[in-house]
C-alpha cells in the first residue's frame, strides 16, 4: 500500500517527539511504501532534511506556507460558486469547501494575484457588514490576506496519488489531506499528537505580531480547519483519552475516534551508561527538551535555582537542540543572571546516553500531548517531574493502573510547586527509585512501540481491506473512479 | 509549527491617495496656456505699438503652431513626470530628482524632435511667409516647452507663486524686446514678436531652473530613475492624447492655408478665430474647476483616502457618498459656469457679430465650436477625474477617446462637406462619453484600486522549481537502495 504521510512544521525538517515518531513508524513498517507531503514555512527549508529518509520513502514533496509568485499567469476568474464558497470560508459560515478544492485544484490561480484581487475584496467586505463593521477595513483586508495566504498556497499544492492519506495534525496537514480525499477517493487518518486549534490558540495569545482584534480572526480559522478534518476524516486518532474528548468537543463524530497510545522501545532504554567520575556528588536533573519558548526553559531554570540554593548536589542537564537563537541567548543570560551553577546545556545529543547518568527527569512545557521524553525516562527506570498539560498527569499518576505515582505533577507555570518536587525527589532517594520503577512498569504494560505498531498495522490493514473492497465492488459493477 | 507568522507588515503598503493633486493642477493649467500666449501676443501686438502687422495671418499661425508644438512635447512628461516627483518627493528619495529632470530633458529632446519633423512639414507645405517665420517658431515653440519644463518642477514643489511669477517675468520681458527689435532691428512685426516671446519663455525657463536647482541633490542612478519614470507609461500617453484633444479647436488655424473650408460660407481662418474665442470662454471654468477641486473636493477626496486606510467600511461608504456627491456638484458647477460663459458669449457674438463683419455663415457655426470646446473642457476634466481615481489605463482609454473621436468626427465632416464644427461637437460628444464610462467604472472599483495595489509575494526567478524534492526509483525500494535529492 502507498501511503502519503501528510506532516507540517515537523518530520525530516526539525528533530522532535512528532518527527521521532513519524520516523520510527517508516522504519517499522517495511512493508509499505510511503510518500511525504511535508508542509513548511518556506522556500528556504527546501529540502532540508534532519533525518535520514528510510528506504521505503518513495518520495518527499513540499508545501509551502509563505512562498514566491512564479510565472506570469493570469488570475483566472472566479465563478459564482467559487466567490460564494469563498464568502463562506471568510465569514465561516460551514464554507462549501469542495468547491473551493475544485477550483484551487483545477484553476490553480497565483495566489498572490487572488489576494490582492478585487473578488477577495468584495469578499472580505460581504463578511464585515455584520460582526466586523467596527473595524478598520484595510487592516481587516490585510489581515485576512494574511490569514488566507497559507490556506490558499495549501490548497493550490500539488496532491501525490496514495492508496491512505495519514495526516499528523488537524490544520493545514487536514486541509491536504481532505483535498486528496475529494479529489482521489481515498480514505483518510488523522492521528493528532497535540489539538492543533488549542495549540494554535495558546501561540496567538502569546503572539505579539498580531493585534487583539485579529487574534480571533486567526483562531477561528483554525478551528474551521480542525473541523474540516474531523468531518472528512474515516479515523480519527489521539493519544489519550482526555485529547479524544476534546476532538470531540471540537465537532468531530465520536465514532471516528479511537485512542491509540504512544509508544516506544522499550528495551533500547535497557543497559544505558550509567554514572561517570564526572558525575559523583551530584543529584542529576535532565530536561529533554528543545530550547523553545512553548517548553518555558526560563521558567526551569528559575526553579532549578530556587532548588540549588537549598540543595546544592543538584545539577541541571538540558538536552535537546536550540531552537531559537534569541531564546537561547536569553536563557543563557538568564543563567547567568541567576547565578544558577551546574546547568550543562548539551544541544542536540542522543539521549541515551544520558539518560542513564540521570536521577530523574524534568518537563515543564506550556503545551505537550503524550510526551515522548516522558516515555524515555520510564523505560530508564527514571521519575519525572513534569506539569500538568496533554497526557503528564495520565502518564505519571497512571490511567486506570494500581501502579501508583511514577514522578510528580505540578500545575504549568507554578515554579515553586517545581522546585520543591525536585528537592523532594532530590531528598528521598528511595522514593526516587521507587517511582522509576513504577514508570518502568507502566511503560512496559502500555506504551510499547510494538503495541503501538500493531494498533497501526491494524488500521492500515483495515483502510487496505476496504479499499479492496471498493475496488472489487467497482470491478463487478464496472464502474471507474471519480478522478 | 509553521502555519502562524506571516508578518503583515511587510505587505501593507499605506501611502496617501490623495497625492494626484499637484499633477492634476498642473494638468488643468496647460490648456490655459495657448490662450494666454496668444492673448499675450494680441496684447503685446497692441501695447508696443506694433499694431496691425503682427496681427497678420501667418504669425498667428505660426504663433499657434509653435504653443500646440510645445504643449504636445510636454504633455507626455507633464502627468507622469509630476507624478513620479510627487512619489520621490514623499517617499523623500531626493537624489532622485536630479537624475529625473536628466530624463526628463532627454524626454522632452526626443519629443520635440518627433514633433519637429510635422511641425517643419506642415511650415514648409504651407509655403511663403510660414515657411520664412518656421526657424523662429521652431524657436518660440522649443523655448516654451522648457519654460513649461521648468514650471512643472516648480508646481512639483508646490511653488506656484514662484511658478506664475516667472511665466509672467518672461511675458513682461518680451514687451519691450518686441518693439526694439521691430525698430531698432528693422525686422518684420511678427518675426519680432515670436523672438521676443522666446526670449521671453527663455528667461521663464531659466528663471525656473535655477529655483529648482537647489532640489537637484546628486547622489541618484539614472537608469533606476528612468525605470521608474518609465512605470507611468500610461500617464505619458494619456496626457499626450489629452492634449491633442485640447488642442483640436485650435487646428483650424493651423489648417487656414489649406484649400477648402471649414464650413459652407465658413473659411479657415474665420473659423480658427471662432474657435480661439470658443476656447477663451471655456478656459475660465476649467479654472473655476482646478481651484474648486483644489476647496471642497480635495478636502472630501482627502476624507475618503483617509476613511479607505484606517476607517471603518461604513466610513469608507460615508466618505465615498460623499466625495461622488462633492464630484457631482464640482462638474455641475464648472458646467453651469461654462453654460453662463457660452449664453453670454454667443449672444454678444449674435449681437456685435455683424458689425465685426462676421458673416451669417460664422454666426451659425460659433455655437456649434462653443459647444464643442465645452464638451471637449468636460470631458477634460472628466479625465483629470481618472488622475485622481488613480485609474491610469481608464484615463488612457478615456484619453484616446477624448482624442480620436473628435479628430474622426472632425475629418469625416469635412469630408462629407458638413460644417467642421458640428463634426467636432459630435466626436466631443462621444469621446465625453467614452470618458464618462469609465468614470463610472472607475468611481465602483475605486476602493479596489486603492486596497488592490501593490504585490503581496514576491516574484520567482525563473521557472518554479518543482515540489518534490526526493523520489526514489521504484526499484530503489525494493531492494532498498538509492534515491535522488531534486534540485536542492
Amino acid at each position: 500500500m502507498r501511503v502519503c504521510i501528510i506532516v507540517e512544521g515537523c518530520y525530516p525538517y526539525t528533530v522532535g517527539g512528532v518527527s521521532s515518531w513519524v520516523h520510527g513508524l517508516i522504519r517499522s513498517m517495511p512493508e509499505q511504501e510511503f510518500v511525504l507531503l511535508a508542509i513548511v514555512s518556506g522556500r528556504e527549508l527546501r529540502g532540508r532534511f534532519r533525518y535520514p529518509l528510510p528506504e521505503n520513502v518513495a518520495e518527499v514533496r513540499e508545501v509551502y506556507l509563505n512562498d514566491q509568485e512564479w510565472g506570469r499567469s493570469r488570475r483566472p476568474r472566479m465563478g459564482r460558486r467559487a466567490f460564494t464558497a469563498l464568502q463562506g470560508l471568510l465569514c465561516a459560515e460551514r464554507p462549501d469547501w469542495e468547491t473551493l478544492f475544485d477550483y484551487f485544484q483545477d484553476a490553480r490561480p497565483p495566489v498572490g494575484r487572488l489576494l490582492m484581487g478585487e473578488e477577495f475584496m468584495r469578499a472580505v467586505e460581504a463578511c464585515c457588514q455584520g460582526r466586523y463593521s467596527g473595524l478598520a477595513f484595510s487592516d481587516l483586508l490585510w489581515n485576512m490576506r494574511s490569514i488566507c495566504l497559507p490556506l490558499f498556497l495549501t490548497m493550490r499544492a500539488g496532491l501525490p496519488r496514495a492508496d491512505l492519506y495519514h495526516c499528523l495534525s488537524a490544520g493545514y496537514a487536514g486541509v491536504l489531506g481532505s483535498m486528496a480525499k475529494h479529489r482521489y477517493g481515498r480514505p483518510l487518518l488523522v492521528c493528532e499528537h497535540g489539538l492543533y486549534p488549542l495549540e494554535r490558540e495558546e501561540e496567538l495569545d502569546r503572539a505579539q505580531w498580531v493585534r487583539e482584534p485579529y487574534k480571533a480572526l486567526w483562531k477561528r480559522q483554525f478551528y474551521q480547519l480542525s473541523r474540516l478534518a474531523y468531518e472528512q476524516a474515516d479515523l480519527v486518532t489521539s493519544l489519550y483519552e482526555g485529547a479524544r474528548e476534546k476532538q470531540v468537543k471540537l465537532g468531530c463524530p465520536p465514532q471516528k475516534t479511537q485512542v491509540t497510545p504512544n509508544g516506544i522501545r522499550v528495551e533500547d532504554f535497557q543497559s544505558l551508561p550509567g554514572k561517570t567520575e564526572e558525575d559523583a556528588g551530584f543529584i542529576q536533573l535532565g530536561a529533554i527538551l528543545r530550547v523553545a519558548p512553548i517548553k518555558n526553559v526560563k521558567l526551569l531554570l528559575r526553579a532549578f535555582a530556587d532548588a540549588k540554593g537549598q540543595e546544592p548536589a543538584l545539577k541541571l542537564w538540558v538536552l535537546g537542540p536550540w531552537e531559537e537563537e534569541s531564546y537561547v541567548r536569553e536563557c543563557f543570560a538568564l543563567v547567568e543572571e541567576l547565578g544558577a551553577a551546574d546547568v550543562v546545556f548539551t544541544g542536540p545529543v542522543d539521549t541515551r546516553e544520558y539518560l542513564g547518568r540521570m536521577d530523574m527527569t524534568i518537563l515543564t512545557s506550556l503545551s505537550e500531548g503524550q510526551p515522548l521524553t516522558v516515555l524515555e525516562s520510564f523505560a530508564a527506570h527514571r521519575p519525572v517531574i513534569a506539569t500538568d498539560v496533554g497526557n503528564c498527569r495520565g502518564l505519571i499518576l497512571g490511567e486506570g493502573d494500581a501502579l501508583g505515582p511514577a514522578g510528580i505533577v505540578v500545575p504549568a507555570g507554578d515554579g515553586r510547586g517545581i522546585s520543591e518536587a525536585i528537592l523532594r525527589l532530590a531528598r528521598h532517594p528511595q522514593e526516587r527509585l521507587a517511582m522509576g520503577e513504577t514508570g518502568y512498569q507502566r511503560v512496559s504494560s502500555r506504551y510499547r512501540a510494538d503495541q503501538m505498531l500493531k494498533t497501526y498495522r491494524q488500521i492500515y490493514r483495515r483502510f487496505e481491506e476496504q479499499a479492496a473492497g471498493r475496488q472489487q465492488e467497482r470491478g463487478d459493477s464496472g464502474g471507474g473512479s471519480r478522478h | 509549527m509553521a502555519g502562524v507568522g506571516i508578518r503583515l507588515n511587510r505587505l501593507c503598503e499605506k501611502r496617501p491617495a490623495a497625492m494626484g493633486l499637484t499633477e492634476t493642477g498642473y494638468c488643468c493649467s496647460l490648456p490655459a496656456v495657448p490662450v494666454l500666449a496668444a492673448g499675450g501676443a494680441l496684447l503685446l501686438g497692441r501695447l508696443t505699438g506694433l499694431g496691425q502687422p503682427a496681427l497678420e495671418e501667418p504669425f498667428f499661425r505660426i504663433l499657434c503652431g509653435s504653443v500646440v508644438f510645445a504643449l504636445l512635447a510636454v504633455a507626455p512628461l507633464s502627468a507622469a513626470m509630476s507624478k513620479f516627483l510627487q512619489d520621490a518627493l514623499y517617499a523623500g528619495r531626493m537624489q532622485d530628482i536630479r537624475p529625473a529632470y536628466r530624463v526628463g530633458l532627454a524626454l522632452l529632446a526626443l519629443m520635440c524632435g518627433l514633433l519637429g519633423i510635422p511641425f517643419c512639414r506642415w511650415a514648409s507645405f504651407a509655403g511663403g511667409a510660414l515657411a520664412s517665420c518656421l526657424p523662429i517658431g521652431l524657436c518660440c515653440g522649443l523655448c516654451l516647452s522648457l519654460a513649461l519644463y521648468a514650471l512643472l518642477y516648480l508646481f512639483s514643489f508646490r511653488e506656484y507663486g514662484k511658478a506664475a511669477l516667472f511665466f509672467l517675468a518672461g511675458l513682461l520681458a518680451a514687451f519691450p524686446l518686441a518693439p526694439l527689435l521691430h525698430f531698432a532691428a528693422g525686422r518684420d512685426a511678427g518675426w519680432s514678436i515670436l523672438l521676443a516671446l522666446s526670449l521671453g519663455f527663455a528667461l521663464t525657463a531659466a528663471l525656473g531652473y535655477a529655483s529648482v536647482r537647489r532640489h537637484l541633490t546628486a547622489g541618484g542612478r539614472l537608469w533606476p530613475v528612468a525605470r521608474g519614470l518609465l512605470r507611468h507609461w500610461p500617464l505619458l500617453f494619456s496626457h499626450f492624447f489629452a492634449i491633442l484633444g485640447l488642442c483640436l479647436p485650435y487646428f483650424p488655424f493651423l489648417a487656414a492655408g489649406l484649400p477648402g473650408e471649414a464650413g459652407k460660407g465658413l473659411p479657415w481662418p474665420a473659423c480658427g478665430a471662432l474657435s480661439y474665442v470658443a476656447m477663451l470662454t471655456s478656459v475660465p471654468a476649467l479654472l473655476f474647476f482646478a481651484v474648486r477641486a483644489d476647496g471642497r473636493f480635495y478636502d472630501r477626496y482627502r476624507a475618503y483616502s483617509q476613511a479607505l486606510f484606517d476607517g471603518s467600511l461604513p466610513d469608507i461608504r460615508h466618505a465615498k457618498e460623499a466625495l461622488s456627491r462633492a464630484r457631482s456638484r464640482l462638474c455641475r458647477e464648472m458646467a453651469i459656469a461654462q453654460g453662463v460663459l457660452f449664453v453670454c458669449s454667443c449672444l454678444l457674438l449674435l449681437a456685435l457679430g455683424p458689425r465685426l463683419g462676421l458673416s451669417a455663415a460664422a454666426l451659425w457655426a460659433y455655437p456649434c465650436l462653443a459647444a464643442a470646446c465645452f464638451v471637449l473642457m468636460q470631458a477634460y476634466a472628466g479625465m483629470l477625474f481618472l488622475y485622481y481615481f488613480n485609474d491610469l489605463s481608464g484615463a488612457l482609454l478615456a484619453a484616446c477617446a477624448f482624442c480620436l473621436c473628435p479628430l474622426s468626427g472632425m475629418f469625416l465632416a469635412i469630408r462629407l462637406g458638413d460644417g467642421y464644427a458640428l463634426g467636432l461637437l459630435t466626436g466631443a460628444l462621444a469621446g465625453w462619453l467614452g470618458g464618462r464610462l469609465r468614470l463610472g467604472w472607475a468611481v465602483r472599483h475605486m476602493q479596489a484600486r486603492f486596497l488592490c495595489r501593490g504585490r503581496l509575494l514576491e516574484r520567482g526567478k525563473g521557472a518554479r522549481p518543482p515540489d518534490q524534492v526526493f523520489v526514489r526509483p521504484a526499484a530503489a525500494i525494493l531492494t532498498g537502495i538509492g534515491g535522488d535529492h531534486r534540485d536542492v
